[in-house]
C-alpha cells in the first residue's frame, strides 16, 4: 500500500516539476513567478502526511538543485528548513482551514527564499541578494505563490487526495 | 527518536551542501546528465507550445492578413530594389574591411540554437539550449541574440547545453563604451538591468551611451552590443564610476540564440 502510494507521489511530483519547467516562464512577471513545488509541499503537509514532509522537501530540494545553476545543496537546505516550519504549522493548527494553509504557504515561501538568500550570501563572493529589490522580490514571489495557491490547493485536493488516502488522525 | 530525527534534518540540510562544496565536478556532471535526460521532454513541450502559439496567432491575425498581404507586396518590391543597392554596399564594405585588416567580431562557425528550458529557481538565471558538444557547442561558447549579447555556455551535453545569462548575478563580461572606448566590467545584479563597474572617474560616460563587449576577457568577442547606459553614478571616495546598463537582449522572451565559439578558440 505504502509502495503504491509512493510511486503515485513520484509521478505526481514529476508532473509538478514538468509544470514548473513549462508553465512558469509563461506566467512570470518581471522575474516574479509562483512556485508549484512550494504549494505541493504545503499541500502534502496539510492534507496528506505532515510526518514525512521533511523527507519530501529533501527530495524536492534535490530536484531543484539538479535543475538550477545555483550552488549545489542550497535549494535542498532551504526546502528542508522551510519544511520544518510547515510541519510545525501542520501539527499546531487546524489543517482543514484554508486560510491557515494559505498563511503557511506564504510563510513557507518567504522562509525558503530568505534561507536560500542567507546561505547564498555565505558561499558567494559577489552577492547582490540583500538589496532592497531582492527583499521586495521575496515578498512578491511569496504573494504570487499564495495567490496561485488559492486556485492550486483546492485543485490538488480534488485530484490526488483520492489517490493517496492516507489518514492523519491523532488521538487527543 | 527525537535525536534521530534532528540528526536526519541536520544531515538533509548539510550533506548536499558538502557535496556541492567538495565535488563541484560531480555536481556539474549530474546536472549535465539531468539536462540531457530531460531534453526530449523539454524539446517536445517547447515545440508543442510553439505550435499552439503560432496557431493562436494565425487565428488572431486572420482578418488583417489580406490588407497586410497587399502592403507587404508593395514593400517587397521596394525592398528588392533596396537589396540590389545593399549588395553593392556589402561588396564595397568587404573590400574596405580587407583593406583596413579589421578582425571579424563574430566567428564564422556560429550556429543557431533553440531555447528549450529555463531556470526554475528564483535567483539564478540560466537557460537550456538544444545544441551540445556534438553540434560544436562547448563550454564557454558565447550566446548572441540579434539584439545583443546573451551569455555563455557553462556545461555542454551531447545535444543540449546549459548557459548562464548575462543578467545572472554570477555573470561578468569585459565591456567598453562604444563612443569613448572606456573599458569596464559588466555584471549581472539579479534583475533585468546590468551594472558596469571599474569605470575610470575621468571617463566621459553619459546616459544613452552604447556598451559593447571589449574582447579583453578572452571569451566574449569584441564589439557585440550589450546595452544602453541608463544611469551613471559613483561613490564619494571611490576612484571609479559605475553605470546602470539596460541590456538589449530580451532575456525574458528568448526563443532562439546564436552560438559563437569563444574568442580563445578563434
Amino acid at each position: 500500500m505504502r509502495t503504491a502510494s509512493d510511486q503515485r507521489l513520484i509521478f505526481l511530483l514529476l508532473g509538478i516539476v514538468w509544470l514548473e519547467l513549462s508553465v512558469l516562464p509563461l506566467i512570470s512577471i518581471n522575474q516574479i513567478k509562483p512556485d508549484f513545488l512550494f504549494i505541493f509541499i504545503v499541500f502534502y503537509a496539510f492534507r496528506i502526511n505532515w510526518n514525512r514532509v521533511v523527507t519530501l522537501a529533501f527530495f524536492v530540494g534535490l530536484i531543484r538543485d539538479l535543475l538550477t545553476n545555483s550552488f549545489f545543496g542550497l535549494e535542498t537546505a532551504a526546502c528542508v528548513g522551510g519544511a520544518i516550519l510547515v510541519r510545525f504549522f501542520a501539527i499546531r493548527f487546524d489543517r482543514d482551514k484554508r486560510w491557515i494553509q494559505l498563511a503557511s504557504l506564504f510563510t513557507f515561501s518567504w522562509a525558503n527564499l530568505l534561507l536560500f538568500s542567507s546561505m547564498d550570501f555565505l558561499v558567494h563572493e559577489h552577492h547582490h541578494l540583500f538589496n532592497q529589490w531582492t527583499l521586495v522580490r521575496m515578498f512578491l514571489i511569496s504573494v504570487y505563490t499564495t495567490v496561485v495557491g488559492i486556485v492550486f490547493l483546492p485543485l490538488l485536493e480534488k485530484l490526488p487526495r483520492s489517490i493517496f488516502r492516507e489518514k492523519q488522525y491523532e488521538l487527543f | 527518536m527525537r535525536f534521530k530525527r534532528s540528526l536526519f534534518v541536520v544531515g538533509a540540510m548539510v550533506f548536499p551542501v558538502v557535496i556541492g562544496a567538495t565535488s563541484p565536478q560531480v555536481v556539474e556532471q549530474a546536472r549535465t546528465f539531468v539536462v540531457a535526460a530531460t531534453r526530449p521532454f523539454l524539446e517536445f513541450q517547447n515545440q508543442t507550445s510553439h505550435f499552439f502559439q503560432t496557431q493562436i496567432q494565425y487565428i488572431v491575425e486572420w482578418p488583417k492578413l489580406r490588407q497586410e498581404n497587399q502592403a507587404l507586396d508593395f514593400e517587397l518590391k521596394n525592398l528588392k530594389a533596396e537589396l540590389a543597392t545593399f549588395k553593392d554596399m556589402k561588396r564595397e564594405n568587404a573590400r574596405l574591411e580587407t583593406l583596413l585588416k579589421l578582425k571579424e567580431n563574430v566567428h564564422q562557425k556560429a550556429r543557431a540554437a533553440r531555447v528549450i528550458g529555463r531556470d526554475p529557481s528564483h535567483w539564478s538565471q540560466f537557460i537550456v539550449i538544444n545544441k551540445g558538444f556534438r553540434d560544436g557547442v562547448n563550454k564557454n561558447t558565447v550566446l548572441v541574440h540579434p539584439d545583443g549579447l546573451v551569455g555563455k555556455v557553462v556545461a555542454a551535453g551531447g545535444h543540449s547545453a546549459r548557459a548562464i545569462l548575462l543578467i545572472d548575478d554570477q555573470s561578468r563580461a569585459s565591456a567598453m563604451n562604444e563612443r569613448t572606448r572606456d573599458v569596464g566590467l559588466v555584471e549581472g545584479v539579479g534583475s533585468f538591468t546590468l551594472k558596469m563597474t571599474y569605470l575610470d572617474r575621468q571617463s566621459d560616460i553619459q546616459i544613452g551611451d552604447i556598451i559593447v563587449s571589449s574582447g579583453l576577457g578572452g571569451i566574449y568577442p569584441k564589439g557585440i552590443p550589450i546595452g544602453k547606459v541608463e544611469l551613471v553614478g559613483g561613490e564619494k571616495n571611490s576612484p571609479t564610476l559605475y553605470a546602470v546598463v539596460k541590456p538589449f537582449a530580451p532575456f525574458s522572451k528568448l526563443e532562439e540564440v546564436l552560438c559563437v565559439p569563444p574568442q580563445t578558440n578563434g
